[in-house]
């Protein structure tokens, strides 16, 4: 036999293989046609449904949906590549220690990710409450998939990785609604500390914004070296906790004053000696 | 997948293609019968793995609300644990299951596994932190060394303890905030419980001038703590002594039992009704005392 006719054997029987492989073709393109509609219908119920729970925001519903159409494609591909009888020993081999540099190389950034998801699911603080996370104090604006953003009082920018709120001791000042202010006051040990104490509470109960119930409450709570401190709680709302405080010191003082109580300076004892020095 | 297509009775291949018009019906009558045949290979595993992932998921079901039944029954457990429990297994049964439907369909497992092995690493990297959290949720669960509603100090703030689960623990302080510790944080540092042992005491130092009766201020001490309804005789009646000779004053520490509950009311109280009471009774409280020296040059 001569290289020519083993050419045209070869040639007549292209079509055999075509159609040998056609079935597993076919089913391959089926599997991945099929399979992707349903993964993506899948993506959409995620997204709906996750968006559904009222601690999920649309951005980690999205993102839900895309890990889903994610994980699914890639699953549709390898059903699809089996179908063909492709051997995918190898490449699984492949994608696996991709994704295991992956892992280390993103490590701290889907270390990020999930702590975002963690803070969605528990949330600790929403958008618009005045926490201190990580030792930074300021009012939520923003719960992202990698960093929660934050705006101090006087309008500095926090950006606040999910990992270190997560990590860390979280301060949540609105969470509960209400507030209890806490603030001290140092009278003369003259003073009587009954008026004093009057003149405190006249002082809370004149203010709108501090609550009739629970009352508001003041006692002596130290014997300082120069003063009687008495202490005034009284409870708020969370948004009103700071204007009050800077409202009250003043009030306090002219109150103080109409009362006859003495708000002390630092006080001395000075015991005169005199000590004969021999020239 | 290319054992379903089970070829068609007593061929050995397809067959020789030709291009005529009797060769090509030929050919389509040998793919057809081969469909079809696939189709009958292929139905009663696609119908086993639909019933195996059916009759898995109803058992996993059960099983979860079996052991959610179980830890409801085990006072030790709290609901957020026994519900955490309960997902785990259901969630490891169906990942089972799913892999069982598929392997029935004839998919090769071996290499959905290698790279689910991986994702798991990658996954667990990730999750490091948050991890070591609920082991440590688990073991302050079930060691419970507070109780919610306890007043503690975790990893140095103190508050009521609110809300207990596996990633953190919450307090609400005194003036309200909510307070969300790590329970990393909470197991690795020291743990202050006020109320676990029901009494607590109340130490306050009075300083009395030099001058002054010690004795006599004494007496208005004990005399107030005694008055004071808070106050217990158990585990011992209210003490006081001589603490310090201070700089300006001559401490005397008076030591008082009550109930946790009731520690800041008896501080508060007695702080008043001792010093009011030290007024009435001649006792002075002094401020800091600096002699001041004034050097005179003797005469020769």
């Amino acid at each position: 036999m001569d290289i020519l006719t083993l050419i045209l054997e070869r040639i007549r029987t292209l079509p055999n293989l075509v159609i040998e492989f056609a079935p597993g073709l076919f089913l391959a393109v089926a599997i991945f046609i099929i399979g992707r509609a349903l993964v993506r219908r899948l993506s959409k119920a995620t997204v709906n449904a996750s968006s559904r729970i009222n601690n999920i925001d649309e951005t980690l519903a999205r993102f839900f949906g895309s890990l889903v159409l994610f994980a699914g494609t890639l699953a549709v591909i390898v059903a699809a590549l089996s179908a063909m009888n492709v051997n995918l020993a190898f490449l699984a081999t492949i994608v696996a220690s991709l994704m295991l540099a992956l892992g280390f190389a993103l490590q701290d950034t889907l270390g990020d990710v999930a702590s975002g998801i963690v803070l969605a699911a528990f949330r600790p603080y929403k958008v618009d409450d005045e926490v201190e996370i990580n030792g930074e104090t300021g009012v939520v604006k923003e719960l992202g998939l990698f960093a929660t953003r934050m705006v101090t009082r006087d309008n500095i920018e926090l950006v606040i990785s999910n990992s270190d709120a997560l990590g860390n001791t979280i301060k949540n000042y609105y969470a509960f609604g209400d507030r209890r202010l806490d603030m001290e006051f140092g009278i003369g040990y003259g003073a009587d500390i009954g008026t004093a104490i009057g003149a405190l509470l006249e002082v809370a109960a004149e203010d709108a914004r501090i609550h009739g119930d629970p009352k508001p409450w003041a006692k002596v709570v130290e014997l300082g070296d120069s003063a009687v401190i008495l202490e005034l709680r009284a409870w708020c709302k969370a948004d009103d906790h700071r204007k009050i405080r800077m409202d009250l010191s003043e009030r306090v003082k002219s109150a103080f004053d109409a009362a006859g109580i003495e708000i002390p300076y630092e006080h001395n004892t000075i015991i005169p000696r005199k000590v004969v020095v021999h020239a | 997948m290319r054992e379903f297509l089970v070829l068609p009775s007593g061929q050995e291949g397809p067959p020789a293609f030709e291009f005529s018009g009797e060769g090509l019906s030929e050919t389509a009558a040998y793919y057809g019968e081969a469909i079809i045949n696939a189709a009958i290979g292929f139905a009663p595993k696609l119908l086993a793995a639909g019933l195996v992932l059916w009759i898995g998921s109803w058992l996993a079901g059960r099983i979860h609300d079996a052991v959610r039944a179980r830890t409801d029954s085990i006072e030790r457990i709290d609901t957020t644990l026994g519900a955490f429990l309960a997902n785990a297994v259901r969630y490891a049964l169906m990942g089972g299951v799913v892999l069982l439907a598929v392997s029935i369909l004839g998919v090769e497992i071996a290499s959905i596994f290698v790279v689910f092995s991986a994702m798991t690493l990658a996954i667990g990297l990730a999750l490091q932190g948050s991890m070591s959290n609920v082991a440590a949720g688990l073991l302050l669960i079930v060691l419970r060394p507070y109780r919610i509603g306890d007043y503690v100090e975790l990893s140095g703030e103190e508050g009521h303890v609110e809300d207990q689960n596996i990633f953190q623990t919450t307090l609400r302080t005194l003036d309200n905030v909510k307070v969300i510790l790590t329970n990393n944080d909470v197991r690795g540092a020291t743990i202050r419980n006020y109320t676990s042992l029901g009494v607590r005491r109340v130490d306050i130092d009075f300083g009395i001038d030099y001058g002054d009766d010690i004795g006599a201020a004494m007496r208005i001490i004990e005399r107030e703590a005694a008055a004071h309804p808070a106050v217990l005789d158990e585990p011992s009646k209210p003490w006081t002594r001589v603490s310090c000779l201070n700089d300006s004053s001559v401490d005397i520490q008076m030591r008082v039992w009550c109930k946790s509950a009731d520690y800041w009311d008896v501080r508060f109280d007695l702080l008043r009704s001792v010093k009011e009471a030290f007024d009435a009774g001649g006792i002075s409280i002094p401020f800091p005392h600096v002699v001041e020296i004034e050097k005179v040059v003797a005469p020769k």
